[in-house]
């Protein structure tokens, strides 16, 4: 990848562990569970995304195998209380939103494990460790993105009715549109193992779109967890005359 | 919990409209679904706004004589039925995600 690339991937990791941060003092404030959960899950994918880009842009040659499989398990074991807090969130109690955070959470584990046992994956679609592991950390990212799309839908028809704050409502959206990015992220990565299984090499189009997502995923979440005051009233003036256009009709 | 405020919210207002149990559900529902809200994790101000804002012109349609009043004697009853079936507002997602961003 381009030195560029590295510096876009430790950046996005930088933000995240700040946003970890944030929410995991926000956990230790309120007792709650789901910004806890979401606190670990930023903390550990921004701590991921710097360790396995630092080596590169620094121009390290090659970290050991227990190295790399140790950056590799801060990344899986930091999807799972993502999935418990998009369960915990949108769906607690339910039957197969439980069955989901239990097939993507042993996708995640046994491709790791394999991968730890076998030296490493490799970003191939040739490597079924890689493949399992695919399949447990994009699911999170396409349900997020439809819990987020459906609950923005109906909070929009809360919010005509003084039941819910049009921010929290936009928030629903932003952490769809999170959802959709890190989905593209996914298969940009997908189509860098396509090209690695024919003999290639990752191609200027699936780096540059992961670069994209990720820009994009730090602009979405700026705007979810540190909204301006701008922002805000954007939202809020829109809200309102929504709700005075719906009431002249 | 809610899924039990779903059925006394129901009960309710099968007793103050003169709707058929089958009636009552479905009429609620419908209101529940043009709020935005979730029929299993209801709370007592939402299920409030909803039998002032969105109810008495479900009722209306149906034919149901003074809708208004039927939805004020029906939240009264729901309110007394229900306080201690309530679903902790902390675990609603508008008030997780309003935490997220601080606001």
């Amino acid at each position: 990848m381009e030195q560029s690339a590295y510096l876009i991937s430790i950046a996005a990791g930088i933000f995240y562990l700040i946003a970890g941060y944030r929410l995991l003092r926000l956990s230790g404030r309120t007792g709650e569970r789901p910004e806890l959960l979401l606190g670990i899950y930023f903390a550990l994918t921004g701590q991921w995304y710097v360790l396995y880009n630092a080596p590169d842009l620094l121009g390290i040659e090659a970290l050991s195998p227990l190295v790399n499989n140790g950056i590799e398990w801060i990344y899986v074991v930091g999807v799972v209380p993502y999935l418990f807090f998009i369960r915990s969130a949108f769906r607690p109690g339910s039957a197969w939103a439980t069955a989901v955070v239990i097939g993507c959470t042993l996708c995640l584990f046994a491709g790791a494990a394999v991968s730890s046992l076998s030296g490493g994956y490799s970003i191939s679609l040739d490597d079924p460790a890689f493949m399992i592991e695919w399949i447990g950390y994009t699911v999170p990212c396409i349900w997020m993105c439809g819990e987020g799309a459906l609950s923005n839908a109906a909070a929009r028809k809360r919010v005509r009715i003084g039941l819910c704050d049009p921010i929290v409502a936009n928030r629903y959206l932003l952490f769809a549109c999170f959802g959709f990015c890190q989905t593209a992220a996914c298969a940009s990565e997908l189509s860098w193992a396509y090209e690695n299984s024919a003999g290639g090499a990752a191609t200027s189009i699936s780096e540059g779109l992961l670069g994209v997502t990720e820009i994009a995923s730090v602009a979405i979440l700026w705007l979810a967890f540190f909204p301006p005051l701008v922002y805000r009233r954007w939202i809020d003036g829109r809200a309102a005359s929504r709700s005075t256009s719906a009431e002249e009709a | 919990m809610a899924d039990a405020l779903f059925d006394i919210a129901a009960e309710r207002l099968e007793e103050s409209s003169d709707m058929d149990r089958l009636a009552a559900r479905g009429t609620l529902r419908l209101a529940l679904k043009a709020a935005g809200l979730d029929a299993n994790r209801l709370t007592i101000p939402q299920l409030r706004t909803v039998f002032e804002k969105i109810m008495p012109k479900e009722l209306e349609a149906r034919g149901v004589a003074d809708a208004a009043a039927s939805c004020k004697t029906a939240m009264g009853a729901i309110e007394r039925a229900a306080s201690e079936n309530e679903l902790a507002a902390s675990n609603s997602p508008d008030e997780i995600f309003k935490r997220l961003g601080g606001s």
